[in-house]
């Protein structure tokens, strides 16, 4: 369970990304999160994992308050949260096994990891998580040697080696044609469904929020301006979302 | 409207105001200029005096014709006889060999210095050059040059000269008339081998490239830990508490005395043990068996969710343990290694070199594993000592943390004021040490107990902007000095030669690869970082995964440039004692050897152009 309550944050040059956010995710809910560019939601998911500092407000995770906590609790927290990125993030020179043995790092001892000495069921796992995805036989190859899709499947294996309880996904198909968009898409309702991971997805496009999501946040200018069932977004919730001169494409 | 008056008046100002600060930009260069030219002395008059013209001329051709090589060279002389001065008997002025080679000398006497005298003859080498000497009566060593000719295409000499002030005598005087030309050798061009300079040169220039490549890579080796210290972006979330930074100091100089002395405590019973070689070696192996056994029969666990705090200090234990039995191995080996290099280095012949590298490898061990240890075991104290103090301070409740943070700040702070009182009293020999070390140390325990016990305990201190501002600050106080100048401290330090050379560009690549690698680290895409961060990995972790593989590519690109670089110092290091190609280089040119010195000038020429080829090349094929 996740619950976000009053959650603020101001950058350091005013710069006001969030307003005093507060929804909650039950466990192995797949939540989506929409909003224009600039509205918040990747402050929002990043605030979540303390990638970026929250200025108020609190995170309840699995009841500890995690808006606050430090240093070895910090990286216990994160172990848990799986994110998978817009641009990937993978390590370009690093091989595709590297990239996804990366998941476990928060499992690893500090010099045994510097050494590249991972246990032996660690490898097992990377292989089964590739295997996964379906790109198991691209584990020796580099990872810019990948297309896109091929690339988002990897950090998808990469957050699965974590064995999250928490998938934040920050516009995973934002880079990916229509077609991958929904074999990336499918790999995360399967991951949701099977392994009862809650998957908190921030999306562009409504006809993907309204196949994959079963609950919908919306976020204008850093405040929730919408929350409820992906079905109830309608023309109306619609314009008030995107702004009045918005026009449905999808 | 007003705002539209003063706009148009603003407008109308202008061009006055342009055309006055042109000329005013225009008088100050004027000035500038004038200054500079008298300041550095440029002038017409002395690139005109004849006298530095002609020395000038003879230094350019000299270094037009460097001395590559040695000549066979044939010489055959003929003496004639001229009376100096004209009395007495005439000798004749016609004189004929039976090769026939055939001279007149007109006239064949000298009455006073300063007369001039033809010399003409035929049946000479073709166009040879040769020199004309006056070898006085009697005595054969003190001769005198008094011309230099070259004879024609049919071997005809034609030369007239001005006798100089030569000592009188009744005896008729003889002049040598000696050809010398060039024969044999390679392809009949006279060549018989190469010069002294060339073999000088060689040398030299090996010396030059391999002073580069020690200084490029023991340079390296410490420019990449400062490289990422000083990059920002690696740098500026670091914050951490009070306690935490000050137990870091602790840590650091617990970890360095702990490192210091047992390294030392080792070094010595290594020393002991291996008097005797034989019970030396068999140590040793007992050691490397029992190592053996400690990673067989109690392997590493790597991982897993939970382990209990015992089963890590267990693990920890045990590496700790193989790492001590590891570094007395290779202590007694570097003992034994002393002797065995000293005994081989006689039987080596011209591969002693390699013996003496294993004295030196092994004396290097003995000398240098204590304060490496020290700086281990320091780092090592300073991360653990942060991380407890974090996780104190995090894990207690205020008060708890207020007493924790203000015993450790005042004992960490007392540390620290105490170390740089120390380091100036070193330097500067104060009268009174105790006012620079003990009594500040104090006052920084007092109020640092006050801070601590006052403020915040979880207040976040920048410590990682802090250590980078320093360190950038450092390396471009070290960047701006250059080489040449270091090289003059080195040299009175280990003494003039290459090693003063090494040091000196050692120093200055630290600097200058650290600021380069620094930002580099600073210019890498920030997803993967962001990507490893969130899977939970700790800071080293994420360095290790998200950073390095981005930047070893540019890193050695940047270290292959390094290295022309330091090539082209360490042409120049010589000239301030530093060794290498530089050192013969000025030599010669004090000498006025040109000839000589030209030849180094091509080998540094053709070096430097080749190097920088080959490196530009790899670079392009890393990148």
């Amino acid at each position: 369970m996740l619950r976000v309550k009053n959650l603020t944050k101001v950058y350091e040059d005013g710069t006001v990304a969030l307003r005093n956010v507060s929804f909650e995710v039950p466990d192995g809910q797949f939540l989506a999160v929409v909003g224009l560019s600039g509205s918040g939601k990747s402050t929002l998911l990043r605030c979540i994992n303390r990638l970026i500092e929250p200025t108020e407000g609190e995170i309840w995770w699995n009841d500890i308050e995690i808006s606050h906590v430090e240093g070895e609790e910090l990286r216990r927290v994160r172990r848990k949260i799986g994110m998978i990125f817009q641009h990937f993030n993978l390590v370009d020179r690093s091989s595709v096994m590297r990239n996804v043995l990366s998941g476990r790092l928060g499992y690893v001892g500090t010099l045994a990891s510097v050494l590249g000495r991972f246990p032996h069921d660690d490898m097992e796992k990377a292989y089964a998580s590739l295997d996964r995805v379906g790109i198991r036989d691209k584990a020796d190859n580099r990872a810019d040697e990948l297309s896109g899709g091929q690339q988002q499947r990897v950090g998808i294996a990469r957050a699965l080696m974590q064995d999250p309880e928490l998938i934040l996904a920050d516009e995973p198909v934002a880079s990916l044609d229509p077609v991958l968009a929904h074999s990336i898409m499918g790999h995360l309702q399967q991951i949701n469904r099977e392994d009862g991971i809650t998957v908190m997805c921030s999306l562009h496009f409504l006809d993907l929020v309204q196949q994959y999501g079963d609950w919908v946040i919306a976020l204008n200018e850093g405040e929730l301006v919408f929350e409820g069932l992906p079905s109830d977004i309608d023309d109306a919730r619609f314009k008030e979302i995107y702004g009045k001169d918005a026009v449905r494409i999808g | 409207m007003a705002t539209n008056k003063e706009n148009n008046n603003d407008k109308k100002s202008r061009p006055l105001l342009r055309a006055l600060l042109i000329f005013a930009a225009f008088i100050g260069a004027f000035i500038l200029y004038a200054y500079a030219i008298d300041v550095t002395q440029i002038n017409f008059t002395e690139p005109q005096d004849p006298k530095r013209q002609e020395v000038t001329t003879r230094v350019i051709r000299a270094l037009a014709r460097p001395d590559f090589f040695v000549f066979n060279e044939e010489k055959r002389a003929m003496n004639v006889m001229i009376r100096i001065p004209c009395e007495g008997e005439v000798t004749g002025s016609q004189f004929a060999l039976s090769d026939g080679r055939t001279v007149t000398i007109s006239p064949n006497c000298a009455d006073t210095t300063q007369d001039t005298i033809v010399i003409t003859g035929s049946g000479f080498q073709p166009n040879t050059s040769g020199i004309i000497r006056w070898y006085p009566p009697g005595d054969t060593s003190a001769t005198r040059a008094l011309t230099s000719f070259r004879t024609d295409g049919e071997g005809n000499l034609n030369e007239d000269f001005t006798m100089p002030d030569i000592r009188p005598s009744e005896e008729p005087q003889r002049l040598e008339i000696e050809e010398k030309w060039k024969s044999g050798g390679f392809l009949g061009t006279g060549i018989i081998g190469f010069s002294e300079a060339v073999k000088i040169t060689v040398e030299k220039i090996i010396e030059t490239v391999l002073l580069a490549l020690m200084a490029t890579t023991v340079g390296t080796l410490l420019a990449i830990p400062v490289g990422f210290l000083a990059a920002r972006n690696l740098m500026e979330n670091i914050g951490l508490p009070l306690a935490a930074i000050l137990s870091g100091v602790i840590g650091l100089l617990i970890g360095f005395v702990l490192g210091d002395n047992i390294t030392k405590w080792l070094l010595d019973l290594a020393s002991t043990l291996t008097n005797n070689t034989l019970t030396g070696l068999g140590i040793a192996v007992v050691l490397l068996i029992i190592i053996g056994a400690v990673l067989k029969f109690a392997p590493a666990k790597l991982s897993g969710e939970e382990r209990s705090r015992l089963a890590t200090s267990i693990e920890w234990l045990r590496v700790m343990f193989i790492i001590i039995l590891a570094f007395f191995i290779i202590a007694m080996l570097a003992y034994m290694g002393i002797v065995l290099g000293k005994s081989l280095e006689g039987s080596l012949g011209w591969a002693a070199f390699l013996a003496r590298f294993i004295s030196f490898l092994s004396e290097g061990i003995t000398v240098l594993s204590p304060i490496v240890m020290g700086l281990l075991l320091g780092l090592i104290g300073a991360s653990l000592g942060s991380t407890y103090g974090q996780e104190a301070i995090l894990r207690t409740n205020v008060t708890t943390g207020r007493i924790i943070t203000g015993i450790v700040s005042a004992i960490g702070g007392a540390i620290f004021v105490y170390g740089i009182g120390a380091a100036l009293n070193w330097l500067y020999q104060f009268d009174n040490p105790e006012r620079w070390t003990t009594y500040p140390s104090l006052v920084a325990a007092v109020i640092l107990l006050v801070v601590g016990l006052a403020a915040n305990p979880k207040r976040q201190y920048p410590i990682g902007m802090v250590i980078y501002t320093a360190l950038r600050s450092l390396l471009n106080i070290i960047r701006s000095i250059e080489p040449l100048i270091y090289v003059i401290v080195f040299a009175v330090w280990v003494g003039i030669g290459p090693f003063a050379g090494v040091l000196a560009l050692t120093i200055h690549t630290i600097a200058a690869l650290g600021k380069l690698y620094s930002e580099q680290v600073e210019s890498i895409s920030e997803g993967p970082i962001e990507a490893i961060t969130a899977t939970g990995a700790s800071r080293v972790q994420t360095v290790v995964y998200a950073v390095v593989p981005q930047v070893v590519p540019p890193f050695i690109a940047f270290t292959l440039y390094r290295w022309d670089i330091n090539v082209r110092f360490s042409t120049v290091i010589g000239f301030a004692g530093g060794g290498g190609i530089g050192f013969v280089l000025v030599q010669n040119i004090n000498l006025l050897k040109y000839r000589q010195a030209s030849v180094m000038m091509i080998s540094i020429a053709v070096v430097v152009i080749s190097l920088d080829y080959l490196s530009s090349k790899i670079r392009k094929r890393i990148i």
